[in-house]
């Protein structure tokens, strides 16, 4: 009787204690590139993210990206004729909300910006062109099937299969205070061929007075739609993109044997997109 | 006679009987017979213990491949995983097999996949083998008569798969009288129930079932074990039904039926998305086989069988659950004569199947409009096989070659969603067509009574592929057959081995090598979201190819008080795609550098029995990001070279002990006592990774966690035989 006092403590200390191993990423190639997240769009300044990208082992959480922000690079844009250097400020709209912008040099439609970032001896260079916007031509409510209040909005448009370009549209819903994007590029593969008709279906925030309406819109909502039509680089990188983040952004997922990065057109040490995006807006009342 | 020699040779007997080694057959020409290999054994059995033993010193040194022939007496002195002595599961710890990892019972041989194994139950296909993520095999032991296992040398007969056969046959023998085993356990239960309709007619059925998430895992919650272990779901129930008929002595006739279904709820998954994820299969398999003994040199056998096999997964992705369903049924006809002339045993047949499989049906209950492209397709399949081979011995050679050819024709109905065109196949239309030529060669030359050597080379042909989804973890696989656009695998495979027994054979030693090439692999282009979003499966897969080489070393102890083995495999395996890893090769995610298998069975006395298992194997190879990155307002993971990360080593230590109880009223019984991973390692399981604060906000928290699932288990049972 007495062994038992010992035995069964001593079970439940190993029972309780499992050799918990975990993960070697010493060696295995971690390089620090400029993270590049570049827009320009016709009647539009130019915006740039910079931050550095984050090594695996190292925990993330807000105030380790908020450190890893780039402040200090020297941006410059050209279109050719004018070339002018980004001023930087707090951009809390954004996330990491640091931006560099043009305060002279707005994007026009065919035309093409060469985007220049020197930071801490590194230089990395990337271009881009910005396509012709196309315009919406209809758009559509019907019942939602769930609440009479409810309704899906649908927008058409015409694709031209001549050009490789793909479309994204935005939507921002009188009370929310941001554009949210119905989250897949359209046209990824670039077979769509003349009408077409796409379901709005925007994916609201937690913090957004829509959000339990979810992918639907208000009887009665003010609407502004923001429509942007993509080269086929920018195309190729927001479809990984919106695949790629749709397993990592919400919840646990597998690691799935990813077999690639994202694409990029930002030269090296640098990462990411500068992408030139041919805008309509629109603002349509729910009905 | 002592009890020792006495229980010596009653391994000496059932080791015997299920080897048919050549050394005997000298004494008993019936060996040569061309009657089917499940009535031999019963026979041998009545052979008197002396003339036994000297069949025992060649089993190594002198069978005609090299693999294992088993048959359950022998496995019962296996460690009794969870009160089972499961005789599949055991060949992962004999040399040439890896450690497949954490709930993973595959059997990745020679560097090959886990889908590159033809598993068969009394000559019908097993698509997946396992129950309850690999802890038990959907074998019951208590109906398991032989179990043959051939990881080189494959001879003609087998084909359709690249790296070795499992070939397992349950007892064809009708018994004397009513005859009941089974056990009772903290884990699962199982009875069997054999029964003599008539002298010439016996009918059997068999039920196992298992109970552990309500019983042992909430009491190991009470000890103290992490919760994140214990409160998983898996459970299974399988049943085996048949009988044997013997006509007279000419015919016989064997059927056979088995059912058995998984379902599997990962806790660890569940706690951020609620309890949708989850996982079952089902594999239902039905036989019937006409034995027609025409004289004692020939012999014909003839099988009509079923096999049908569905895996489906629940998974939480994209705030919605989707479902993915994939299946495989086939429809089998072979027919095969063993004949024996002079110093040749020939064995030639054919064999034609009809297969249906769908790869990935989508179902999702998504909100947000998932572009799924329903572009999927059944896929109908017809092969047919034709094989002969010749076993020659002369001297101290054996020579066993053969050649087995296959065509095999893709037919309709089919739609080729080609980027230009769509174009529609008819029902009964041929698509397309493969075929191929298999030389299978083996020889053995006896050095020395303790010595010899052997060498192979195999050229095998694979024609449905279980791709799978995950490279680590959840073991849920597509079943995609070559089509159109896939074509067959493919593999050279070239090996030999050197053998030698020490004090009259009580030491058995090994040293093995081979090579193995790996055509037309086959790896998901991208992501699960390809899975979920392109219908078109064929498209979404890259197609490359792999090589694999290594060394194997085995010792084996076969008497006295204290016996068992140490079995160490030094491998390497490497894959090539053009389209991964900038093409260079990597190293295949079943690369296990290091693997090794230690038992040992101590006899006490009468009475009690003990035996521990040991178990170690390099981790398994895996892709894992390097960094992350925000953009677009959201956390990415960038990737380095391909599988350049190796998990932590899988290792696991089991004991167990038999105790033999008295018989009463004619039942005998034991005690079953074991600990399925005594030390309470925590093996990786899954690795995933959570994100939080997504979505806009700016409280981002991001991590790789790894998960593990089985702790230490104890379990007792009661197994009886009546």
């Amino acid at each position: 009787m007495k062994k038992l006092t010992y035995i069964i403590p001593l079970l439940i200390l190993i029972f309780s204690n499992s050799c918990k191993p975990d993960l070697d990423y010493a060696v295995h190639g971690y390089t620090q590139k400029i993270i590049v997240e570049g827009y320009i769009s016709n009647g539009e300044y130019a915006k740039v993210y910079l931050s550095l990208n984050v090594p695996v082992w190292q925990t993330i959480d807000s105030a380790t990206i908020l450190d890893h922000v780039i402040r200090t690079a020297k941006v410059t844009i050209s279109d050719g004729k004018n070339t002018e250097i980004l001023t930087s400020s707090w951009d809390k709209e954004h996330f990491p909300p640091y931006v560099y912008k043009t305060t002279l040099l707005k994007g026009e439609a065919g035309k093409t910006y060469n985007l220049k970032i020197e930071y801490s001896g590194y230089t990395v260079y990337s271009v881009t062109t910005i396509p012709q916007p196309t315009d919406i031509i209809q758009f559509e409510t019907r019942e939602s099937g769930e609440n009479d209040s409810l309704k899906i909005l649908s927008a058409s448009f015409i694709a031209d299969s001549t050009k490789k370009c793909g479309y994204r549209i935005f939507s921002r819903k009188q009370a929310d205070g941001f554009y949210t994007e119905t989250p897949f590029v359209f046209n990824a593969a670039f077979s769509l061929k003349g009408l077409q008709t796409i379901d709005l279906n925007p994916f609201p925030r937690s913090t957004d007075p829509s959000y339990s309406e979810s992918g639907c819109f208000h009887i009665g909502d003010t609407v502004k739609i923001r429509f942007a039509t993509i080269d086929s680089i920018s195309t190729q990188f927001f479809n990984e993109l919106s695949l790629f983040s749709s397993t990592t952004g919400i919840g646990n997922a597998y690691f799935t044997g990813e077999k690639d990065s994202l694409s990029s057109n930002i030269s090296y040490p640098g990462f990411g997109i500068w992408s030139g995006s041919g805008i309509k807006i629109y603002q349509v009342v729910i009905k | 006679m002592s009890i020792k020699f006495l229980l010596l040779n009653i391994i000496f007997i059932c080791l015997m009987a299920a080897t048919f080694v050549v050394s005997a057959q000298d004494k008993y020409a019936i060996i040569k017979d061309t009657t089917d290999s499940n009535s031999i054994t019963k026979k041998n059995i009545q052979i008197e213990e002396v003339q036994v033993r000297a069949r025992l010193k060649s089993i190594n040194l002198l069978s005609g491949s090299t693999g294992i022939q088993l048959d359950m007496e022998s496995m019962q002195q296996l460690p009794r995983l969870v009160g089972e002595a499961d005789p599949y599961k055991a060949l992962q710890y004999m040399g040439g097999v890896s450690q497949a990892g954490e709930a993973n019972s595959g059997l990745y041989v020679r560097g090959g996949n886990n889908d590159q194994n033809l598993i068969l139950l009394n000559g019908t296909l097993i698509q997946n083998p396992t129950h309850v993520l690999g802890i038990f095999s959907v074998f019951n032991p208590d109906l398991i008569d032989q179990m043959k296992f051939v990881k080189s040398g494959i001879p003609a007969e087998y084909g359709g798969r690249l790296s070795s056969v499992v070939d397992i046959s349950t007892a064809s023998v009708i018994p004397e009288k009513l005859k009941i085993d089974g056990s009772l356990g903290l884990i699962s239960s199982r009875i069997c129930v054999q029964f003599p309709v008539t002298k010439k007619f016996s009918v059997y059925g068999s039920l196992r079932g298992s109970y552990i998430s309500s019983l042992i895992l909430p009491g190991l919650s009470l000890l103290g074990i992490d919760s994140s272990l214990t409160k998983n779901r898996y459970e299974y129930y399988d049943v085996n039904a048949g009988f044997n008929y013997k006509i007279n002595s000419k015919h016989r006739i064997i059927g056979h039926f088995y059912s058995g279904n998984d379902d599997i709820g990962i806790m660890q998954v569940r706690q951020y998305n609620l309890d949708k994820n989850s996982l079952w299969w089902k594999n239902t398999t039905g036989g019937i086989q006409h034995i027609y003994y025409i004289n004692n040199q020939l012999s014909f056998k003839q099988q009509l069988s079923y096999s049908s096999f569905e895996i489906e997964s629940d998974l939480n992705w994209f705030n919605s659950v989707n479902n993915l369903h994939s299946g495989f049924n086939q429809y089998d006809y072979n027919a095969g004569f063993i004949q024996i002339s002079g110093i040749h045993q020939l064995r030639y047949g054919t064999e034609i199947s009809y297969n249906q499989s769908h790869p990935n049906f989508i179902r999702s209950d998504s909100i947000i409009p998932i572009e799924i492209d329903n572009k999927h397709n059944n896929y109908y399949a017809l092969q047919g096989s034709a094989y002969f081979r010749d076993e020659l011995t002369i001297g101290k050679w054996q020579v066993n070659a053969g050649v087995r050819g296959n065509i095999y024709a893709q037919i309709g109905p089919y739609t080729d969603y080609d980027d230009d065109q769509t174009i529609k196949y008819s029902a009964g239309s041929i698509i397309k067509t493969y075929h191929s030529i298999e030389p299978r060669f083996f020889a053995r030359y006896l050095i020395h009574k303790n010595t010899s050597v052997k060498l192979s080379a195999s050229r095998i042909h694979q024609y449905l592929n279980q791709v799978p989804v995950f490279s680590f973890g959840i073991p849920a696989d597509l079943q995609i057959p070559a089509s159109l656009y896939i074509k067959p695998q493919a593999s050279w495979h070239f090996s030999g081995g050197y053998f030698q027994n020490f004090k009259e054979n009580s030491w058995e030693t090994s040293v093995e090598a081979y090579y193995k090439t790996l055509e037309n692999q086959l790896e998901f282009k991208s992501n699960v979201a390809d899975i979920f979003t392109n219908g078109d499966i064929e498209k979404n897969l890259l197609t490359g190819h792999g090589w694999s080489y290594g060394i194997e070393f085995k010792v084996r102890k076969n008497s006295g008080k204290f016996t068992g083995w140490f079995a160490y495999n030094l491998a390497w395996s490497y894959r090539q795609f053009d389209a991964i890893n900038d093409g260079k090769p990597f190293l295949a995610s079943n690369d296990r550098r290091h693997d090794l298998s230690i038992v040992t069975m101590y006899k006490l006395n009468d009475k009690w029995n003990f035996s521990a298992l040991f178990v170690y194997a390099t981790g398994s190879r895996l892709n894992l990001p390097l960094s992350w990155y925000v953009i677009n307002q959201k956390v990415i993971l960038e990737y380095g070279d391909y599988n350049a990360f190796e998990m932590p080593a899988y290792h696991r230590l089991d004991l167990s002990a038999i105790y033999k109880m008295k018989t009463i009223h004619g039942i005998r019984s034991e005690l079953n006592f074991s600990v399925y991973n005594a030390y309470n390692r925590a093996n990786p399981f899954q690795i995933l990774y959570s994100t939080k604060g997504f979505n806009g906000t700016d409280n981002f928290n991001v991590g790789i966690r790894m998960s593990y699932l089985l702790p230490v288990i104890p379990s007792v049972s009661w197994v009886f035989h009546i």
